[in-house]
């Protein structure tokens, strides 16, 4: 049988084959799929790294400013929980995640879950049943803050992908999940 | 920094070290990743190997039998959208997908895209910013039969997953995907 059918456009693909042209550099498949995949990155990286853990740096309710109030679609000055945290294997750091949640959007079992510091933001969704959709808004190479090269203990540039969810039509979620650019590669 | 906190806990990697085990085998990372992905497979495999293209075996609507319904929990003799399509790179099959569609729970908007059957199920939830969960049931090997036989060209054993779509706390699609077990492994 002679398979025929239309090429499936895709954007990621896209925005990575962008990437690749701009910084002259070639991804590996595990980085092509930490970029592309929709679902929670956490099980991604337990799939094909075994078992890994949350460490929770930084996490607390503080008013919106304007970045967050734009990417989250509120109010600036509307409470949101900011949730740092970062993905390890045994001590060694693998991935960076920040998190806004407006809480005025969350059950209160979500809520009641996210200070469970054990707990990821995906297995948050899983847990409540959660029907939402991800829109990925920006992939992009760039410098590390202070703060990166504190964690990583490296100066490189930094791979990041940022997301959003939404939920009952409303975003609930605007997350950047950041590795360096060597990470992955293999 | 000394990182700490609890290992996230995960189902279905227990699930592929007890195929592993049970078969001998030694899944790859791509393997393991388009089993367990929660997003479309259709979108993976088009980064991973560029353009692919999607090709209908079949898409027509019948009345759910005793085991369709089931899957979808739906009454018997309701309608379901059956679909089965191939996902190809140039002619090379990659993988097989069945799905059974209740169109009635899905969003209407979705509707004719669904119907036409041009662009896969999980470019359309995109499309249209549909908002659902989706749920692994099953992830197993198992022999291949006539029709796989016949579109992959082997008769090897196969690496199949099901899972479903839920909207709106139904179960809106449900999806059968395989592929021969050569497939996408180190040796590829």
């Amino acid at each position: 049988m002679k398979f025929q059918g239309t090429i499936i456009k895709n954007e990621v693909r896209e925005k990575i084959n962008k990437l690749e042209e701009e910084y002259n550099t070639t991804f590996s498949t595990t980085q092509k799929l930490l970029l592309c995949e929709r679902g929670p990155i956490t099980t991604i990286l337990d799939v094909l790294y075994g078992e890994v853990s949350l460490f929770m740096l930084d996490q607390h309710i503080e008013k919106s400013n304007k970045k967050t109030s734009k990417v989250l679609n509120i109010n600036p000055g509307d409470e949101i929980d900011y949730r740092e945290v970062i993905v390890h294997k045994s001590g060694r750091p693998l991935v960076h995640t920040v998190s806004c949640i407006p809480t005025s959007r969350c059950s209160d079992e979500v809520l009641e879950d996210l200070m469970q510091e054990q707990l990821t933001t995906g297995k948050i969704i899983e847990k409540n049943d959660m029907e939402t959709y991800i829109r990925i808004n920006k992939i992009s190479i760039e410098k590390p803050t202070a703060t990166m090269e504190e964690l990583f203990k490296t100066n490189q540039h930094m791979l990041s992908r940022e997301y959003v969810m939404t939920h009952n039509k409303e975003v609930v979620i605007w997350t950047k999940e950041s590795c360096p650019f060597s990470y992955f590669k293999v | 920094m000394k990182f700490e906190g609890k290992i996230v806990e995960n189902k279905l990697n227990k699930r592929l070290k007890e195929i592993e085990k049970e078969k001998n085998i030694k899944f790859s990372n791509t393997q393991k990743v388009l089993l367990t992905v929660e997003g479309s497979i259709t979108a993976i495999l088009d980064v991973l190997y560029g353009k692919v293209s999607i090709f209908t075996l079949s898409r027509h609507f019948e009345k759910a039998n005793q085991d369709t319904s089931k899957l979808v929990n739906i009454d018997e003799g309701e309608e379901i959208n059956y679909r089965e399509v191939i996902i190809h790179r140039r002619g090379q099959p990659l993988i097989y997908a069945l799905s059974l569609i209740v169109l009635d729970r899905c969003k209407e908007e979705a509707h004719q895209d669904i119907i036409d059957g041009e662009i896969p199920l999980g470019k359309v939830i995109k499309k249209h910013k549909v908002e659902s969960r989706r749920e692994i049931q099953h992830i197993y090997i198992e022999k291949p039969d006539a029709t796989l036989r016949e579109l992959f060209k082997t008769s090897e054993d196969f690496i199949t997953r099901n899972y479903i779509v839920i909207e709106n706390d139904e179960i809106t699609i449900w999806t059968k995907e395989s592929f021969p077990i050569s497939y996408f492994s180190d040796k590829m």
